[in-house]
């Protein structure tokens, strides 16, 4: 019996097995892309697609920047230089409201076609077509009456943008085109429209407004006026004739208004587009170095589809075509992408690199593991508690470097006692950011304000720790000892540390917090229908300039969600925004985060920090605060 | 015979038709949707998107729809996740890896589990039986979220002697770590199934019969307790098969696996409705077919359920 099951010959054949199975190469997967040159890039997670006008997401901009270049490119190591990209060279206008950009005239796609400025006129237009719903559309409605196409307002563009039009857009302009949002139609939407009662059609076309009408609902108010309700000031006839232009625009199929919305784009020769915004824009050469701004590929968005299709197969391997220093090569799902040297690039010469795979690794424990197996060159992210160790074991690996982003929590300013800015104040004064910083977001620097620091921009540095003050400003607000408060709920998609001491802040005053975490779809649709009370949150800019940070706390914002808004706050947001003097607009702005602070509606606790592992052969990669890291430049040397 | 198997088949389908709709409704009862990002998307892109993805007719409406589309074999494409990818291309590049991981993890918890549980039942109450029961006991305790990275750091990182992570179909290196994880926890269980079956089976008539013949003691454990000391585990391995493989998700995450169960973790996070909807239907189709096989291999194993399914 024992000579059948003899564990010792067992033993020898498993690790005969395993032997073979790990097999005899010793060459590190690092070891070999140094010898063919390719980098081994930890990409966070799988992108969602590779059509950068569909796409939001910080990962799928990582790949796009290798396979994209914008007008303006980045610079290897100074966050404000505007280096070349598509366009040589750039000037504004007096007022900074028109900015011409002179195209280099050897620029080519990746499929050796020339590129245009037929081919950024092309990509605004999509980019903003009502029906491409692409999500990012908002980073171009600077430019000139590009919002109203983009939200396909047609009253505007029929009748408001037309100088013959015998009511000014001024007065115009109070008509319900948009809908009104407090009126509850979803009873109404999906019943034929013929079968209504009268009160019920006026409910209807009231909360989906002219704009959305459809040309039997339009034909309506012309057989029956009663059906809409006007403003005051918008005569009779005039009623009819906005009436009859968008009857004939939903008769004629709704066709596109992309021309009739006299947007601010222009190409005067097939080198130089010309855009012109609706107000000064002192930094939108630093705006088209965000993705929303690169070109798309005309020639081959039409061969796949219409201009407004989301989902063709133009952005696929065999298919995709950019203008980058890379093209595309590989596409794993959930696995890597490949993308290799493009030949066509205009400064291919001075590509280092033969190619780069992303590897969408979610997982950032695994990710260390993997570059520390020599698996990946670059990771994308460290975990915090790992820090330590790293600091210890590995710190020629080690890179912490700031970020465009700040950790906050948001309060629901429409909640009884936090409505009190001085409790909201006195929360954050009871926030102990420096001890946060060092024990709980190590690598992080303590907030000193909203906005994280960006060039020239320096607002008061208000947020400070003094627990006793805290104390005494909540006693002022009548809640001594947080006696008064109700119990909050403290929101977050996950459990950390960072949650822990953010509770036991609200117990140093006194105050009850319950932890309420919800999966992180669920934790986002409660902040933006404001069914919270405070919760954990963050924000990453998207380009160097403050208002990134600042535009989201304005009334209606989808992203403000805290109930709070200001129209001082506002005013001077829309002062800045018509300021040419660069200096003084960002004065303004910094006046604008002072309101903001005195009234906290979020509660700043920590600035980003990029903690990544990088190894030393990779060269040519610096430090930069919107972590866009020029591929072209980068070269291994091991 | 025939009979029984045929109306197996259509209780399966009645599964995976009340499945498929529980699905759909759960999912669109959630309280997040697909057409939400953590950057609020603006109203006019909202309504487009749910123009374009038919969620602006009524439920009922898009129930309706979507049932036929699936019964004529359309699972449509992904709404989020993989935008506008077909969910059955997403299932065709992801399945296979996850069955190859699975079929692998399932081989290694075989080979280890069922010798060990065997020899466990031989050994009974002496110190190859302790040792290996004490060792199974802790596989299964054990979550592979530790398991997993243990093997990781030692095997892989210390010894360097397999990728920590990533997925390479031609190199069954890659795949060794994750299928040891997933398998191990099979293992376990496995052998402490084979050793109650064959400790049951050790004490019957027949075998003492066989032993008083002066049969040798390989054969009667090969050719006479086997067959029915393994009915237990036999019933085990399909739903541990199907386990396996719609179970991987941690382990997936863990070595990087381009597999079904992170695409599917994801696409219910987002309320990718399609793409939630495609691997649910896979594994119901899966766990039916793997308990259905499992029927018909018991019949063929056990003289006693053959008599009665023909009677």
């Amino acid at each position: 019996m024992s000579r059948a099951l003899n564990l010792p010959r067992i033993t020898l054949v498993l690790s005969l097995a395993i032997a073979a199975l790990t097999g005899c190469k010793r060459e590190t997967m690092v070891g070999r892309a140094n010898r063919e040159g390719i980098l081994l890039v930890g990409n966070s997670a799988e992108p969602r697609a590779l059509d950068l006008q569909i796409v939001t997401g910080v990962p799928e901009s990582k790949i796009l920047n290798a396979l994209f270049e914008g007008l303006v490119g980045d610079h290897p190591s100074d966050d404000k230089a505007m280096a070349p990209g598509v366009a040589t060279h750039w000037e504004p206008n007096g007022d900074l409201t028109e900015w011409t950009f002179h195209l280099r005239p050897e620029a080519k796609w990746s499929d050796g076609v020339p590129l245009t400025a037929a081919d950024f006129l092309f990509s605004y237009h999509r980019m903003l077509h009502p029906e491409l719903a692409a999500a990012y559309a908002p980073m171009l409605h600077s430019i000139l009456n590009a919002e109203a196409y983009n939200r396909d307002e047609r009253g505007h563009i029929l009748c408001g943008l037309d100088e013959q039009f015998p009511t000014p857009w001024e007065i115009l302009r109070k008509t319900n085109f948009q809908g009104d949002k407090s009126i509850d139609a979803g009873d109404l939407a999906n019943r034929d429209f013929s079968s209504l009662a009268g009160d019920e059609r006026r409910r209807l076309l009231a909360a989906k407004g002219l704009d959305r009408l459809n040309a039997l609902q339009l034909r309506a108010i012309l057989d029956d006026p009663s059906l809409f309700d006007w403003p005051e000031a918008v005569p009779p006839e005039t009623r009819r004739l906005v009436i009859e232009r968008l009857l004939a625009h939903a008769e004629a199929g709704a066709p596109d208004l992309f021309e009739r919305a006299k947007i601010g784009l222009r190409a005067p020769d097939p080198h130089t587009l010309v855009v012109t915004l609706r107000e000064p824009v002192p930094y939108l050469p630093a705006m088209t170095r965000h993705t929303t701004w690169f070109p798309v590929p005309r020639h081959v968005i039409l061969k796949f589809g219409k201009m407004t299709d989301r989902d063709t197969k133009w952005a696929t391997v065999g298919n995709h075509v950019g203008n980058g220093p890379f093209k595309l090569y590989k596409w794993r799902y959930n696995h890597f992408i490949e993308v290799r040297r493009n030949p066509y690039y205009w400064d291919a010469a001075n590509v280092g690199l033969n190619g780069i795979r992303f590897y969408p690794i979610e997982n950032a424990y695994t990710e260390t593991r993997s570059f520390l197996a020599g698996q990946l060159h670059t990771t994308y992210s460290l975990p915090p508690d790992l820090l330590e160790k790293t600091r210890r074991d590995y710190p020629q690996y080690l890179r912490t470097e700031p970020y465009v982003g700040t950790v906050f929590v948001r309060f629901n300013t429409t909640r009884p006692g936090l409505d009190d800015p001085r409790v909201r104040r006195a929360i954050s004064l009871a926030v102990n950011r420096e001890e946060l910083c060092k024990f709980i977001y190590e690598g992080f620097a303590p907030a000193e304000t909203y906005t994280p620091r960006l060039g020239e921009y320096r607002p008061p540095a208000v947020l400070r720790y003094d627990l006793e003050e805290a104390k005494a400003l909540l006693a002022e607000a009548g809640f001594p000892g947080g006696k008064g408060l109700p119990a909050f709920s403290l929101l977050t998609s996950r459990l950390n540390a960072g949650v822990d001491a953010m509770q036991q802040t609200f117990r140093n005053l006194g105050i009850r917090v319950e932890v309420q975490q919800k999966d992180w779809g669920s934790y986002v649709a409660a902040q933006q229908s404001l069914n919270f009370d405070i919760a954990m949150a963050g924000w990453i800019g998207d380009y160097l300039d403050p208002t990134t940070f600042l535009d989201m706390w304005t009334r209606g914002n989808g992203n403000n969600n805290t109930g709070w808004d200001s129209p001082e706050y506002e005013a001077l947001l829309r002062k800045a925004a018509r300021q040419s003097d660069p200096q003084a607009r960002l004065a303004i702005l910094a006046e604008a985060e002072g309101k903001l602070m005195e009234a906290m509606p979020i509660l700043p606790i920590a600035w980003y920090s990029r903690l990544y592992l990088h190894r030393p052969e990779v060269r040519g990669w610096h430090p930069l605060v919107l972590d866009n890291h020029p591929w072209k430049h980068v070269t291994l040397r091991p | 015979m025939w009979r029984e198997i045929a109306n197996r088949l259509m209780q399966g389908l009645l599964v995976l038709f009340v499945l498929g709709t529980l699905t759909f409704f759960l999912v669109h009862a959630l309280p997040y949707g697909p057409f939400q990002d953590e950057k609020a998307i603006p109203d006019n892109v909202r309504e487009r998107l749910e123009q374009i993805h038919g969620y602006d007719k009524p439920l009922l409406t898009q129930y309706w729809l979507r049932l036929n589309n699936i019964v004529r074999g359309d699972l449509g494409t992904s709404i989020k996740v993989m935008e506008g990818r077909e969910v059955s291309d997403i299932l065709l590049q992801a399945f296979p890896v996850s069955l190859t991981l699975g079929l692998f993890a399932m081989a290694i918890a075989i080979s280890i589990g069922i010798p060990a549980g065997v020899l466990a039942a031989i050994r009974k109450n002496r110190a190859p039986d302790y040792i290996i029961m004490a060792v199974a006991l802790l596989g299964i305790c054990l979550p592979n979220f530790v398991i997993g990275p243990l093997l990781a750091e030692f095997f892989g990182g210390r010894l360097g002697w397999f990728p920590v992570s990533g997925w390479d179909p031609r190199s069954p290196s890659a795949m060794f770590l994750p299928a040891l994880t997933l398998g191990l926890v099979s293992a376990a269980y496995l052998s402490r199934l084979t050793r109650a079956g064959m400790l049951e089976i050790l004490h019957q008539d027949f075998i003492r019969t066989a032993r008083a013949k002066g049969q040798k003691g390989h054969i009667i454990i090969i050719r006479h307790a086997l067959r029915g000391g393994l009915i237990p585990s036999i019933a085990f391995l399909g739903p541990a098969f199907a386990g396996t493989i719609s179970g991987s998700v941690v382990v997936e995450s863990i070595f990087q696996i381009p597999g079904i169960g992170r695409l599917f973790i994801k696409a219910i996070e987002t309320g990718d409705e399609t793409l939630i909807m495609g691997p649910v239907l896979l594994y119901g189709t899966l766990i039916v077919t793997a308990n259905f096989l499992v029927d018909l291999i018991q019949l063929w194993l056990n003289p006693r359920l053959r008599a009665r399914a023909a009677a």
